[in-house]
């Protein structure tokens, strides 16, 4: 996953359980990626930074970023 | 050729724009005077809105550096007191932000005009920039409560606004080196962002 101009790239991952998903944040400034239900939440991804995370249940988990409410995405795990 | 003597005279007019959209925001509650310290480059002057920043004017890289980081400055000095004075969680984690991103920016821009062994240039925009956040700040440290909230995402969404327009029509269309081009191109979405923010606060608050 890449965080690039304000924007999740892709907006919509797919991946099988188990799979490692990183965040990698080419932005001058800190994102997070957080779980709407808190399943997950990176806290905040310094600029230039990465987050890794194993969502470990399968489901469709929308996020966003905290520190900019309007950044969304959205992870499938199968 | 000396490019600074023309684009000094030019930028004026066409960056006016930027600070007079601030200081309009800043005046828009009219029944709240703004200090009487303002400068009056930019306490006057609420007939010349029109858009005409888009008519191609001259500023060199110098005075674009200035810009970016004063602009920059002013919103996190906003920021910095929206975070302690905010009423609002939403007001106080947005004041926030503003503080963390343009310090974030800020500090690109620094080293970009370090590896490029630019000295940023102050101009009338940057002036009126500065002056107009003056204001603000003077007019906000009186306001509390939900008064203070209102004219602070107010301004927010009008200075995001105008510091938006300037990066497209005036900014970037006249960076001539491709490394400032670039910063200025990847600071547009947080600015992008910062709107979208500001207005998404500003809708929730008007009933």
């Amino acid at each position: 996953m890449t965080i690039k101009n304000f924007a999740f790239e892709p907006a919509e991952l797919t991946i099988a359980r188990g799979d490692t998903v990183v965040w990698s944040n080419t932005d001058f400034v800190p994102h997070s990626a957080t779980a709407r239900d808190s399943a997950w939440d990176s806290k905040d991804i310094a600029a230039n930074g990465t987050w890794r995370d194993v969502p470990g249940k399968a489901g469709r988990y929308e996020y966003y970023c905290v520190l900019h409410p309007t950044m969304k995405g959205t992870i499938v795990v199968r | 050729m000396s490019p600074t003597r023309l684009t000094d005279r030019r930028v004026r007019g066409a960056l006016a724009a930027i600070a007079t959209a601030v200081a309009l925001a800043g005046c828009k509650k009219s029944e709240n005077p703004p200090a009487d310290t303002a400068t009056p480059a930019v306490a006057p002057a609420p007939d010349t809105t029109k858009p005409a920043a888009a008519a191609s004017p001259a500023i060199n890289d110098a005075q674009i550096a200035h810009i970016v980081v004063t602009a920059n400055s002013v919103d996190s000095a906003a920021g910095m007191l929206a975070e302690k004075k905010g009423a609002s969680k939403a007001v106080k984690d947005f004041g926030k932000t503003m503080v963390t991103d343009h310090g974030g920016v800020n500090k690109q821009a620094v080293a970009l005009v370090t590896k490029l062994n630019v000295t940023p240039e102050d101009n009338d925009t940057s002036k009126q920039l500065k002056s107009g956040g003056d204001a603000n700040l003077a007019k906000l440290q009186g306001l509390s409560g939900k008064e203070f909230d209102k004219a602070y995402i107010d301004n927010e969404v009008a200075y995001h606004q105008a510091v938006l327009d300037a990066i497209d029509k005036t900014l970037i269309p006249n960076a001539q080196n491709a490394e400032l081009k670039a910063t200025l191109e990847k600071v547009r979405p947080a600015i992008a962002a910062h709107l979208d923010m500001a207005k998404k606060i500003q809708s929730s608050q008007t009933t």
